[in-house]
């Protein structure tokens, strides 16, 4: 006790000293922590305005879809399966999608296409084409009453390879759910830019209502898209789901499995950030090292005549350790105060890059790319331990070098 | 290998040209067998013929009624007959190109390059398939391989391996022809990697339109999942076909 004591006072008597020490251990914790939740933040939000453009987080398809989607994996859009989404209050969106590949064609030309059936209304809460529309407007709402011609929306650059206009009525070709070669007239009624590529080139969205009978599948689907609230709860929901899906003969997949490509280029991400973690924590485990070491190098004559007082060389050593100890802490808990402050601004008042490049962004169908964070209680704990480890780490040489002391050398040398 | 070799290897040349000679032979043999049994089911100048084309998928079974017509390898139409919601869709082949006339909006499509390797009509048969000008007896190098009996009929079974250059798609074909009349009875395709990628077994043997022919064509994918099989009702060869009729006017009548 009396050693804490001595530990404690040391660690008061020059405040300056043990402030630089603190305030390294301090900065090496907030900053880890920042750049962990900056990295989940951007993720996520990545994944999120990937999910927001095409799949949804979550589906609910026939098994074996996702590798070979037919429309022969179809299923009903049922009242069990309503109450079963419906009831997840997780679940922030549910809607109903058929997807079909088929051919467009307008005057002397013809483009292959896949064609999204999709219910306008619902389809807000999962995805946000309705704000991609370029040109002209998105489909309106319909019910399976016909009420005038079907409609279209294309990719804006497969208008242009059409060469067709905004309110062109054009053929659309597709191999319905029997093998029968359907054909008929649709209207376009807009061009989206979603920004990407393929999908700009070879999408297009039609009323489920309309594709439905054109492909003869009477009431069916072939996924249901569904949005939940927070990223993490999609392996939460995906679980909870699956069990009543299985005996529908259905399954949940998360977007991981929808959109494998996003999933790998994250992954790829994640390596990139882990060695730039790596770098980053051996700086300021260099950082730590040398605040602690000059503290007690600094010392080497005050511990030489402790020393030769009599004071058993353990003891001394316990005692610059707990010293350490205390710092460590209190540096720990002072970054953890401001990486999550700083975090938690961050997440609420994202940084937009670009400026002025913003307008540029939005006329390409991007979404403005922000700098973002994510706080979880998680990368806290992982931040302060991988600290904790480091600091402890560090100051193994400087107490070795206070065991090693001898009195004289200590009183003499320094 | 030295000179003395060389000169003890001479006595055996006479035996070596005459193995070559006779390899040649056998080749050329190879290669008329295979020439016979395309030109057989071909028509020199001439095709019309109305068959039933059966699709079998894991998923459904359909039936539809077809009359062609064609001239050389160059044209050809395929006009359908029934089911009722597809009867009227024509297939308009001229060279390279396809056109599509779909009854129900009156309207021609041209197939895109892109979508050549699609199904025709829900069938195991690409646009591509229609178009592809090779010819089996001079894009490949044809050797045989063996004899077996298909459906209980003597076969020559010959390999095909494409000519450096040649502007095939297949990796390798192993050929069925029967030995009596030279006519196909089997082909097995199989892509760069020597994976099989489908089947054509030919079955049914009658006299159709003056001659013997396989009237019923069956083309399986590889896991035999999928099949279409094309059924002959009647044929004609050589017939003053109008070459009219193949053109995007006609096509839209």
């Amino acid at each position: 006790m009396l050693l804490v004591q001595i530990a404690w006072r040391s660690l008061l008597r020059n405040r300056r000293r043990s402030f630089l020490v603190i305030a390294a251990i301090a900065f090496a914790t907030s900053l880890t922590m920042i750049k962990m939740n900056v990295d989940n933040g951007t993720i996520f939000e990545a994944i999120k305005d990937a999910a927001r453009l095409s799949t949804g987080f979550i589906q609910i398809q026939k098994p074996g879809y996702i590798n070979n989607p037919a429309l022969q994996k179809d299923f009903v859009f049922s009242e069990e399966l309503k109450r079963l989404t419906g009831m997840n209050s997780l679940i922030t969106g549910v809607s109903p999608r058929i997807e079909a590949d088929g051919l467009l064609s307008y005057k002397d030309h013809s483009m292959g296409v896949m064609i999204m059936g999709i219910s306008p209304a619902s389809e807000e809460s999962i995805t946000d084409f309705q704000n991609r529309v370029s040109a002209g407007r998105y489909l309106s709402e319909r019910t399976s009453e016909h009420n005038g011609a079907p409609e279209i929306v294309v990719g804006y650059r497969l208008l242009q390879n059409l060469k067709a206009k905004v309110g062109d009525s054009i053929v659309v070709l597709c191999q319905g759910f029997d093998g029968v070669l359907s054909n008929m007239f649709v209207k376009i009624v807009g061009a989206f830019r979603t920004g990407s590529e393929e999908f700009d080139r070879m999408g297009a969205f039609m009323n489920i209502v309309d594709l439905q009978p054109f492909l003869s599948m009477d009431d069916h689907v072939t996924a249901i898209a569904i949005a939940v609230g927070k990223m993490d709860d999609v392996p939460k929901v995906s679980s909870q789901l699956d069990s009543t899906l299985k005996s529908l003969g259905l399954v949940a997949v998360p977007w991981q499995e929808l959109m494998p490509q996003m999933d790998q280029t994250l992954k790829f991400k994640q390596s990139g950030d882990f060695v730039f973690m790596i770098i980053l924590l051996i700086v300021v485990g260099c950082g730590i090292l040398n605040a602690v070491l000059m503290s007690v190098t600094e010392r080497f004559r005050e511990y030489g005549v402790v020393l030769s007082l009599g004071m058993r060389q353990e003891k001394l050593v316990t005692t610059v350790a707990i010293e350490t100890f205390f710092m460590i802490v209190i540096g720990i808990l002072i970054g953890n105060l401001v990486g999550v402050g700083i975090s938690y601004y961050v997440s609420v008042h994202p940084i937009v890059i670009g400026g002025n490049l913003e307008e540029i962004y939005r006329q390409y169908g991007f979404n403005v790319p922000i700098i973002t964070s994510y706080v979880s209680m998680a990368t806290s704990i992982l931040a302060s331990s991988t600290v904790l480890i480091i600091s402890f780490g560090s100051t193994f040489y400087p107490l070795w070098r206070v065991l090693r002391l001898e009195p004289l050398k200590g009183i003499r040398y320094t | 290998m030295t000179i003395h070799d060389f000169k003890q290897a001479r006595p055996f040349r006479p035996i070596l040209t005459l193995m070559m000679i006779a390899g040649i032979c056998y080749a050329q043999d190879a290669k008329q067998i295979v020439q016979r049994a395309e030109d057989a089911i071909k028509g020199k100048t001439s095709s019309h013929s109305v068959m039933d084309m059966t699709i079998v998928t894991p998923d459904y079974t359909r039936t539809m009624k077809m009359e062609s017509w064609s001239i050389g390898d160059e044209k050809a139409l395929v006009n359908v007959l029934s089911p009722a919601r597809e009867a009227g869709n024509r297939t308009l082949k001229l060279g390279n190109d396809i056109w599509m006339y779909l009854r129900n909006t009156e309207t021609t499509i041209r197939i895109p390059p892109s979508m050549m390797l699609q199904s025709w009509n829900g069938s195991d048969y690409t646009y591509d398939d229609m178009v592809r000008g090779e010819t089996l007896a001079d894009d490949y190098d044809i050797t045989i391989v063996g004899s077996e009996k298909i459906d209980n009929v003597e076969c020559w079974k010959l390999q095909l391996i494409p000519k450096p250059n040649a502007p095939v798609v297949w990796g390798k074909i192993i050929y069925w022809a029967r030995k009596e009349d030279n006519l196909p009875a089997q082909a097995e395709y199989f892509d760069e990697k020597g994976n099989l990628v489908r089947t054509m077994i030919m079955s049914d043997f009658k006299v159709m339109g003056g001659r013997m022919i396989p009237t019923v064509w069956t083309m399986y994918n590889s896991d035999r999942t999928h099949s279409t099989e094309i059924k002959m009702d009647e044929a004609a060869f050589d017939k003053k076909i109008p070459s009219s009729i193949f053109s995007l006017k006609e096509l839209e009548k």
